[in-house]
């Protein structure tokens, strides 16, 4: 454990000027055993100096120390040595004493725990020896053949007992047909996708039944599901995790259930009553008894969080389930102030989540949580939770935590299942094409004005998208160059777009 | 750094680093120049947890992404890392 | 900008395409263009059944015989800038 207080730039620099010295602070700090390193921080952003403590005692007068203050002292720390460092905050985690950001008088930090970073296991070892050789003989023929493919044909020749000659014929006709399947260079694949996924869209009911629930749960689903993640939101209208649990308890509903509860948000107002009182100044929270046992909250654990908030000097009163919160200096405003405070103050759970319900998947036989609202990082941080299959519906959230290409990844998934919930079946390839555009640039970005459309490199199909004049002029005072490479310049221009046979250049064989 | 390794996570497919020497062959093959690459930032996720187990990854380095794809099974691709 | 490699032994697309001769775009290209210069009374070149009038149709025979004397000039490096 790491002792860690806030002070002044003075006051360090005097401590490093004067060191090895006795420290006296205006506090109490238990003496804490095992406790031989503290962190100085001045904004409680960063930690600018490390020093080795020998000893934490009380403050005794008459003993010779640098005090943090004249009078008032409590306690004195022995620094034997201190340097200067730079040290993020955010690799340590709180003990006790108030949180390391708003540390005040002091606080008990520990090094954060970190997951051991290694790579996984490689797909393309994980692969079986038939396949690989598939593989190999397609490539000495000149067709790189798709892995699952070459499964196929690996599956058949078990299945059939396929012999080694037969097999080079079964290769040599899967390759031809393969061919055929490839698009040719200069088709428009994006007009294709377009409309593959626009053409559906169109059946699909404009705003009636985009909800659907899991045991009372809202999701959106159908179109204004899909404009979401074409438009990259930053929160979806209806965030949601699916958080699936470790092999050891996941067949454990009491486990599952109170995890569930755990990490559900509970404010204030969720379990009580608040009441202000302006004629006396105080103010009352009447708990709710059944609603706290519903949470599997006790009194005492509300109260001594209550405790722990920052607010203005206050005195809690207990009287049964009534607790009454009297101000030191009360007025109007203040009293006002602290009942905003109270009523979103978070009692306990994750923040975001709003709900979280259990229920058992019959088919893999173990218990999920179904969460309204979303925070990944949180959830994936808990103890009991696989974190490498827990999943939330916010793309955005996703690029954040796990990086660009899971975003990708998960904007196929959430369209693809989206149009298959409303019976549509679109191939999967237009939407990885939307998906490698949406990615294409290390963010997530919306396809339209804001997004790809905006940030083409041609003037004239800017211009041709919209505000037309505002591109044309800009384009105009920077000297801005159209190398004619698009679509729409192009069409513009009048010459032939780059595209299909547009984009064929002919001659004259040479005569021979 | 966060408690859980996001490399494990199943809709985070395989990044590998491209090692500097083989890029000029990768890139030939390929037929096109570095900046067409799409792109990974270097504040992404991935990047950083990479970073712990190679150092320092600087813009411009290529990096491997073996993905699994519902059409082939598995399909590869390639980002050029770039600044943020 | 544009590079004029005129050769077309490489197919600047892949490997995949190496066996086939044109892509169905030029395929159309070489036809179309044919067809314009025949309907505007160029010489046919082979041999043609009596019963065929249509420029087009003439077009594609003598495509299949590989008799018209175009082929198409492939930008090499068509991606490299």
């Amino acid at each position: 454990m790491i002792l860690a207080w806030k002070d002044t730039v003075k006051k360090i620099k005097e401590i490093i000027e004067k060191a090895p010295v006795c420290y006296c602070v205006d506090y109490d700090i238990p003496a804490e055993e095992g406790v031989s390193e503290a962190l100085l921080t001045i904004s409680g952003k960063t930690f600018v100096a490390r020093a080795n403590i020998s000893k934490i005692e009380e403050y005794s007068k008459g003993s010779e120390c640098l005090k943090k203050r004249k009078d008032g002292l409590k306690t004195c720390i022995k620094i034997e040595s201190i340097e200067e460092i730079q040290d993020d905050v955010v690799n340590y985690e709180e003990f006790t004493g108030g949180s390391i950001e708003k540390i005040e008088s002091y606080a008990f930090i520990i090094h954060k725990e970190e997951a051991k970073i290694e790579l996984k296991e490689s797909f393309e070892e994980k692969l079986e020896k038939e396949v690989k050789e598939i593989i190999k003989k397609a490539e000495n023929k000149g067709v790189p053949l798709p892995v699952k493919i070459a499964q196929k044909i690996s599956d058949a020749k078990k299945k059939y007992g396929i012999g080694d000659k037969d097999l080079d014929k079964l290769i040599d006709a899967t390759i031809e047909k393969y061919k055929e399947t490839t698009v040719d260079p200069y088709e428009a694949v994006g007009i294709v996708g377009a409309q593959s996924i626009g053409e559906p869209g169109t059946q699909m009911t404009m705003r009636t039944f985009h909800f659907a629930g899991i045991a009372e749960m809202d999701v959106t689903l159908g179109l204004p599901r899909l404009i979401e993640i074409v438009d990259a939101r930053k929160t979806p209208s209806t965030p949601s995790m699916t958080i699936y649990l470790n092999e050891k308890v996941k067949e454990n509903e009491d486990k599952a259930i109170s995890l569930a509860r755990s990490i559900e948000s509970t404010n204030l107002l969720d379990i009580s009553d608040i009441e202000v009182n302006t004629t006396e100044s105080f103010i009352r929270i009447f708990l709710d008894k059944q609603k706290l046992e519903e949470r599997g909250l006790k009194k005492e654990e509300v109260i001594a969080k209550l405790r722990k908030m920052r607010m203005q000097k206050a005195t809690i009163q207990e009287e049964g389930y009534e607790l009454k919160i009297t101000l030191e200096e009360p007025s109007f405003k203040k009293l006002y102030q602290l009942y905003e405070a109270l009523k979103v103050y978070q009692i306990k759970g994750l923040d975001g989540i709003k709900r979280a319900i259990v229920k058992f998947d019959q088919k893999a036989k173990e218990w999920v949580i179904y969460t309204q609202g979303s925070n990944l990082a949180g959830v994936m941080e808990l103890k009991d939770v696989d974190f490498t299959r827990t999943r939330t519906n916010d793309i955005i959230e996703i690029s954040q935590v796990l990086g660009v290409e899971a975003a990708r990844m998960a904007i196929i998934e959430e369209s693809i299942s989206t149009l298959q919930n409303a019976g549509l079946n679109t191939d999967i390839r237009h939407l990885m094409l939307v998906a490698d555009m949406m990615t294409f640039d290390g963010n997530v970005e919306a396809i339209g004005r804001h997004g790809i459309s905006g940030k083409k490199a041609s003037v004239l199909a800017r211009a041709a998208f919209e505000i037309t004049s505002k591109h044309l002029l800009n384009a105009g005072l920077i000297g801005e160059v159209d190398k004619l490479n698009g679509v729409a310049e192009n069409i513009i221009v009048g010459q032939p777009i780059t595209l299909g046979t547009g984009a064929i250049k002919l001659m004259y064989k040479r005569g021979d | 750094m966060a408690k859980f390794n996001i490399l494990l996570h199943e809709m985070v497919p395989e990044h590998i680093l491209v090692p500097v020497e083989e890029e000029g062959k990768l890139l030939e093959e390929l037929g096109i120049s570095k900046n067409q690459l799409p792109k990974i930032r270097k504040s992404d996720p991935v990047i950083k947890a990479l970073e712990k187990i190679s150092g320092d990854i600087e813009p411009g380095r290529i990096v491997k992404i073996v993905r699994k794809s519902r059409t082939s099974g598995i399909a590869t691709i390639y980002r050029m890392v770039i600044g943020e | 900008m544009i590079s004029t490699d005129l050769s077309i032994d490489k197919y600047p697309f892949g490997d995949i395409m190496t066996d086939k001769k044109y892509s169905k775009y030029e395929k159309a290209r070489i036809v179309g263009a044919r067809a314009l210069q025949i309907s505007m009374g160029a010489p046919i070149l082979i041999d043609i059944p009596e019963n065929v009038y249509d420029p087009l149709r003439i077009a594609l025979i003598e495509f299949e015989n590989d008799a018209i004397p175009m082929t198409v000039k492939r930008k090499k490096d068509l991606f490299k800038r």
